[in-house]
């Protein structure tokens, strides 16, 4: 390993820089074919949620002929119920989270006080605290606090997972903000509460959307504790909704695909207005935090 | 709070404890920042977390008013649980295969895009990488299902297509390919957030360094290994990591697709952990299962930044 990326760095300096474009046939090939292959289940969704039964048992292959809209329907009267359900949950959960997480890593960020140090220990730890850990003897808690089955039980354990991850993102970010900024704020007679408000948290909307961006995709496709905690049809979310459908209907296909892509509409909305963000904040700064 | 009601002295009067009261009461705009997510992880994270730790040792069953403490018995009927056993060999053939897929694909797809050019197809590129995720997971899971679906499911259609019918089969009721169809879920396995934590790190790579190693004749590939593997292993062991603890944790769809089944060929040790908490109601013995699986997961993690640490910097 005798050519190390420092050895490299350091003939640079010498010599010129050449600029080549090359256009790489072969990267262009293996990308589109893995394209192909990471799309390819979407499109035999989106092509089957419009087939009827006969037509997928008598021609598997065949587009749609003719396109059955009705499955779109039927879809919607089973899983639109569920979406509308869930989505008001997963944005309060997320807003909680966010204002919770940038409160705290604010403090952390710009603050000091005695103890700062082993409450940041404190929440790194609860990082470590595997969610399976706290699945039986949280579900006891709320059943004690009998809150089984009310919006509270998946709002304040959804953001209270959260928040440790949040705090640490977010803290990142707000200790890189310079200083003066802060200062100026203070000689100026800002509170602490406007320095937060009006200095902050505007110049940390990029981190704050990359943050709600991942919880409200981590809530919405949550499982497990909605299925445990929402003890009512009625009241209960998307994931859970989904497996209404009997697996084993065939009958149900098409509107069963159908109520898969019906369901999936709110994370394209969310992906349209967040995904930006989300990928510059992952690639660069998922290893700085 | 304690604190603020013993720090209303106007001036610390004595050294010592009552001046650290004081300064926490200088402090307490501090604390008002950070007390909302206390509030919430005390509640639920800090106290499950250590009301599991004692319920691991006792046998508690929800309805029986009594609950004993019963030692390491837990421990030992899970060592004796014969869904433990398998479960344990399952998972660690899951483990590798989880692991195998943060490690191997989303690098090689964030290797390809990083050297495309221009910049604008490169942008375009990652951002359709990572739309799948506005199918929810339940969704693709199920999709799968129905992909492996005996009768109308895309693979056994596929099959006969290519005149190999003799090999359909129902794919997730089979106890022989039940648990490597779990596996090939989500083929070609482009991981999204492996996948972007690897672009962010290649992107981070100083230009100078790349433009250094085209100047020498370096091919992508003798970059890739001399320069990229090197520069990259924080984002390696972060990667692996991550697919450690989801695959110890992970069973929910298994739970979805086969239950665990057909008879204990998917099973895991979460799985059993669930069965035993919400269909058995041993909350005693389920807790003793995560606590294994948490001690599992920091050993495992602390194992993984100390090896792979040490034998890097032993190379370069």
């Amino acid at each position: 390993m005798e050519t190390t990326g420092a050895a490299f760095a350091s003939r640079a300096a010498v010599s010129p820089r050449l600029v080549r474009k090359l256009p790489n046939v072969a990267n262009w090939c293996t990308v589109t074919i893995l394209l192909l292959l990471v799309f390819f289940p979407i499109v035999y969704l989106l092509i089957m949620s419009f087939k009827s039964y006969g037509e997928i048992i008598a021609s598997f292959w065949s587009l749609p002929n003719p396109w059955v809209f009705d499955n779109y329907t039927r879809g919607w009267t089973v899983i639109a119920p569920y979406v509308v359900n869930t989505v008001p949950l997963v944005a309060v959960a997320t807003f909680l989270t966010v204002v919770c997480s940038s409160l705290g890593s604010y403090a952390f960020a710009r603050h000091r006080f005695p103890g700062k140090e082993f409450f940041y220990f404190l929440l790194l730890a609860l990082m470590m605290v595997p969610s399976m850990l706290t699945l039986v003897p949280r579900y006891v808690l709320v059943k004690q606090l009998g809150l089984i089955d009310t919006p509270w039980v998946l709002i304040l354990p959804w953001s209270a997972q959260s928040v440790a991850f949040g705090v640490l993102l977010c803290r990142s970010f707000f200790a890189t903000l310079p200083e003066d900024l802060f200062e100026a704020g203070r000689i100026d007679g800002a509170s602490e509460w406007q320095i937060y408000r009006l200095i902050a948290v505007p110049l940390s909307y990029p981190i704050l959307v990359t943050l709600a961006v991942v919880d409200a995709f981590d809530h919405y496709n949550d499982y497990i504790w909605p299925l445990l905690s929402i003890a009512t049809k009625a009241n209960q979310v998307v994931s859970v909704g989904l497996t209404e459908f009997d697996s084993f209907d065939v009958i149900e296909f098409g509107p069963k695909f159908a109520a898969y892509v019906i369901a999936s509409v709110p994370l394209i909305i969310l992906f349209l207005l967040g995904m930006r963000y989300f990928i510059r904040g992952i690639t660069a700064g998922a290893l700085k935090t | 709070m304690v604190t603020t009601q013993q720090a209303r002295v106007p001036w610390p009067r004595r050294g010592g404890l009552s001046l650290l009261w004081w300064s926490i009461y200088e402090h307490r705009i501090s604390y008002l920042f950070i007390l909302p997510v206390f509030a919430l992880t005390l509640v639920f994270s800090y106290y499950p977390a250590l009301a599991g730790l004692v319920y691991a040792f006792t046998d508690w069953q929800p309805g029986l008013d009594q609950i004993d403490f019963v030692g390491l018995q837990n421990f030992v009927t899970m060592v004796q649980d014969r869904y433990i056993q398998v479960g344990t060999q399952n998972l660690l053939i899951l483990l590798v295969a989880t692991i195998g897929k943060y490690l191997t694909v989303p690098f090689l797809v964030a290797e390809l895009i990083y050297q495309i050019r221009p910049y604008r197809a490169q942008y375009w590129l990652r951002t359709l990488f990572v739309t799948p995720l506005v199918m929810p997971t339940m969704a693709t899971i199920l999709l799968w299902q129905q992909i492996y679906h005996p009768s109308i499911g895309l693979v056994n259609n596929l099959l006969k297509a290519i005149g190999l019918g003799a090999l359909a089969r129902p794919w997730l009721g089979d106890p022989g390919t039940a648990l490597g169809a779990i596996i090939f879920i989500g083929f070609p396995w482009v991981v999204v957030l492996p996948f972007l934590i690897y672009l962010g790190g290649l992107m981070s790579i100083p230009a100078d360094v790349i433009d250094a190693a085209r100047v020498d004749g370096a091919t992508a590939l003798r970059r890739i290994w001399h320069i990229d593997f090197h520069l990259l292993v924080p984002q390696f062991r972060l990667c692996a990591v991550l697919g450690f603890i989801a695959q110890m944790q992970g069973f929910w769809y298994i739970l979805v697709l086969t239950g665990g089944g057909p008879l204990d060929a998917t099973y895991t040790p979460a799985l059993e952990m669930y069965y035993a908490a919400f269909r058995f109601g041993k909350y005693g013995y389920a807790s003793a299962i995560a606590l294994v699986l948490f001690i599992v997961i920091m050993i495992g993690t602390v194992l993984n930044f100390t090896l792979v640490k040490s034998s890097v910097e032993y190379e370069a």
